[in-house]
């Protein structure tokens, strides 16, 4: 197996035990992107001799441990690792895919990115998104689509697309990611890839680009269940610099990863597998549920009556608070600025004009209507009572069980194109992943089959895609999502499959 | 739930865009068909239901009033505010005269 297919904690061994350097798989990551970006374009901007410098030091710190017992280097020392492009990292390029951020240079680092930083984790570059974070498919980037590895002609899901497009295609050994309404998640299941979204909270969002605050989370996608816990354990702590920050300790994730579910209690919500569930995802999910069973872990069916109004609430609340946040984009202190307003108002409106793509402006538009004089309590009030409702569905609910199990999307990646011209179809693909957001909870992606391909329109055929499975936890229950997620993965092959690219 | 062409204007302008004369009728029908979607939130009883702002509360954090300066690592804090300016002139943002 090449170097750039192993997983980060396989890596990590390599490092340890000297048989690789930091310099060499730098190298080797840089030559499967420079091989396989052009069918792909995960990246927005490389981070080439960064990367470079920093394995150099990585490298460095590596001998000055040699000898010592134990290895005393953290376990992404020396690793490459890539960013979404709505994570700041000072000096360098950080767009948001937008056309307004497209020579934005971040003037201060992420706090999440100084604790990879601490690590000596190698930045490699910055990854392609849809704008803002606005989007399920990554279409709506301004520096272009990216493809899935698994099969070109399909989107890679979003907003973090590139994030699971680079780490499926062995471009990076994991990468940042963030997830508003399925924004992690969604990519992680198409691209067959472990990918988390901690508690609201978890992870400090300081010099993460605000989308929607009530609901924006940082977290890791990976290729396994392992390189997930070491990479949520290194992004994840508090933050004084992001009031929104959980003043709680970060838990070992990898202590959680012990193989058992005996004694665990699992729920099925039965809102979650209705018409319009594709039948390929309905059949993986249900035998991933009777593996459980297998496993030890007690099944029992339980109800979320509020889960239809997920999606109309998000599109009320996430759009007013985009509208609010993106409101800042005025051409004035940094980003695009029109050339030939000559009007005060007339610069405002012709570089947000110009500078947003058309979904951005369409959610604008929406917040902009839901908060307006007179709408207030129709729109955004409601929904922030229906959000009540939707949070004490899933209190109820881990009254009687630790877990919930549940498909990530009605349907595997859809082809590119498919849905640009609907939204609300667009929207709809999150109806399984929002209610998390919502509610604040943390949920995990994890890879729980393939579906058959076939022959379709293709003279070539139809390549099996990824199936995920989402596992909910209660809030601050990131270790019961590992322990589970751990157990069914090691009696598994699923997240060994690698794309033929 | 229907906007009409002047209801897209109205929005736009106080959204600071534009929206051309030939994209109106596409952007009332798009937004329209969202606005109705959200619209089945109006099913549901909530007169006695409380509002969540956020899902996990943790209490408003204050640090102290003062000017932080980070002179130990050689950045000017002023430089770097004004660094990403589209117009600037000395220390300050430059822009179109206002009155």
């Amino acid at each position: 197996m090449t170097l750039h297919s192993l997983t980060l904690h396989e890596i990590h061994e390599k490092l340890r035990k000297r048989e690789v350097s930091s310099v060499e798989l730098t190298q080797a990551v840089l030559k499967q992107i420079a091989k396989t970006e052009d069918k792909i374009h995960a990246f927005i901007t490389l981070t080439e001799e960064l990367a470079l410098a920093q394995a150099k030091q990585a490298d460095d710190l590596i001998q000055k441990n040699k000898g010592a017992s134990p290895n005393n280097f953290a376990p992404l020392t020396g690793i490459p690792i890539a960013l979404k492009d709505i994570f700041l990292m000072k000096g360098t390029r950080t767009t948001c895919g937008s056309r307004i951020l497209s020579n934005y240079v971040a003037p201060y680092t992420a706090t999440s990115v100084d604790n990879l930083l601490k690590d000596h984790a190698v930045i490699i570059g910055k990854l392609n998104m849809d704008e803002f974070a606005m989007g399920s498919s990554n279409e709506t980037s301004h520096f272009g689509i990216c493809h899935n590895p698994w099969d070109l002609k399909r989107i890679p899901g979003g907003s973090s697309g590139g994030s699971a497009a680079a780490v499926a295609a062995g471009d990076c050994f994991g990468a940042t990611g963030t997830d508003t309404g399925g924004s992690i998640r969604l990519p992680a299941a198409f691209c067959n890839l472990v990918g988390i979204k901690p508690t609201y909270g978890r992870v400090s969002r300081y010099g993460v680009i605000a989308f929607a605050s009530s609901l924006d989370q940082v977290g890791p996608l990976a290729k396994d269940v392992t390189d997930c816990a070491i990479l949520l354990k290194a992004l994840a702590g508090h933050d004084p610099r992001d009031s929104t920050s959980l003043n709680l300790p970060v838990p070992d994730y990898t202590a959680s990863l012990t193989k058992d579910v005996r004694g665990m209690t699992i729920g099925i919500p039965k809102e979650y597998f209705v018409e319009g569930l594709d039948p390929e995802i309905e059949k993986a999910v249900r035998t991933a549920i009777d593996h459980y069973q297998k496993l030890g872990a007690k099944i029992i069916k339980v109800s979320l009556p509020h889960t239809t109004c997920a999606v109309p609430t998000y599109y009320i609340l996430a759009p007013a608070e985009a509208s609010s946040n993106l409101a800042r984009y005025d051409g004035i202190r940094y980003g695009f600025r029109h050339p030939e307003a000559r009007t005060l108002l007339e610069l405002y409106t012709k570089s947000r004009t110009e500078g947003f793509g058309p979904e951005v402006k369409r959610r604008i538009m929406l917040g902009t209507y839901v908060l307006s004089a007179g709408y207030y309590d129709a729109y955004y009030l409601k929904a922030q009572k229906a959000r009540t409702l939707i949070r004490n569905d899933f209190e109820e609910a881990f009254k009687q069980c630790d877990l919930l199990l549940t498909p990530v999307a009605p349907t595997a990646a859809w082809k590119i194109g498919e849905k640009t011209d609907d939204p609300l179809k667009m929207y709809l693909s999150d109806i399984f992943t929002i209610n998390v957001n919502l509610a604040g909870l943390p949920a995990m992606s994890l890879p729980c089959g393939f579906t058959k391909g076939g022959l379709g329109e293709s003279p070539l055929g139809e390549p099996p895609l990824p199936i995920g499975m989402q596992l909910i936890g209660n809030h601050f229950k990131e270790e019961t999502i590992f322990r589970a997620a751990f157990a069914y993965e090691q009696a598994n092959e699923w997240h060994q499959r690698r794309p033929a690219l | 739930m229907k906007l009409t062409a002047d209801d897209v204007q109205k929005i736009a302008t106080l959204a600071r865009l534009e929206i051309k004369e030939e994209e109106i009728a596409r952007t009332a029908e798009q937004l329209s068909n969202i606005l109705s979607h959200v619209q089945q939130l109006n099913t549901l009883k909530t007169d006695s239901i409380e509002p969540t702002a956020h899902a996990v509360l943790v209490p408003t954090p204050f640090r102290g009033d003062e000017v932080v300066i980070d002179t130990a690592k050689g950045d000017s804090p002023k430089e770097l505010a004004l660094a990403n300016a589209p117009d600037r002139e000395g220390n300050l943002f430059k822009v179109i005269k206002v009155l």
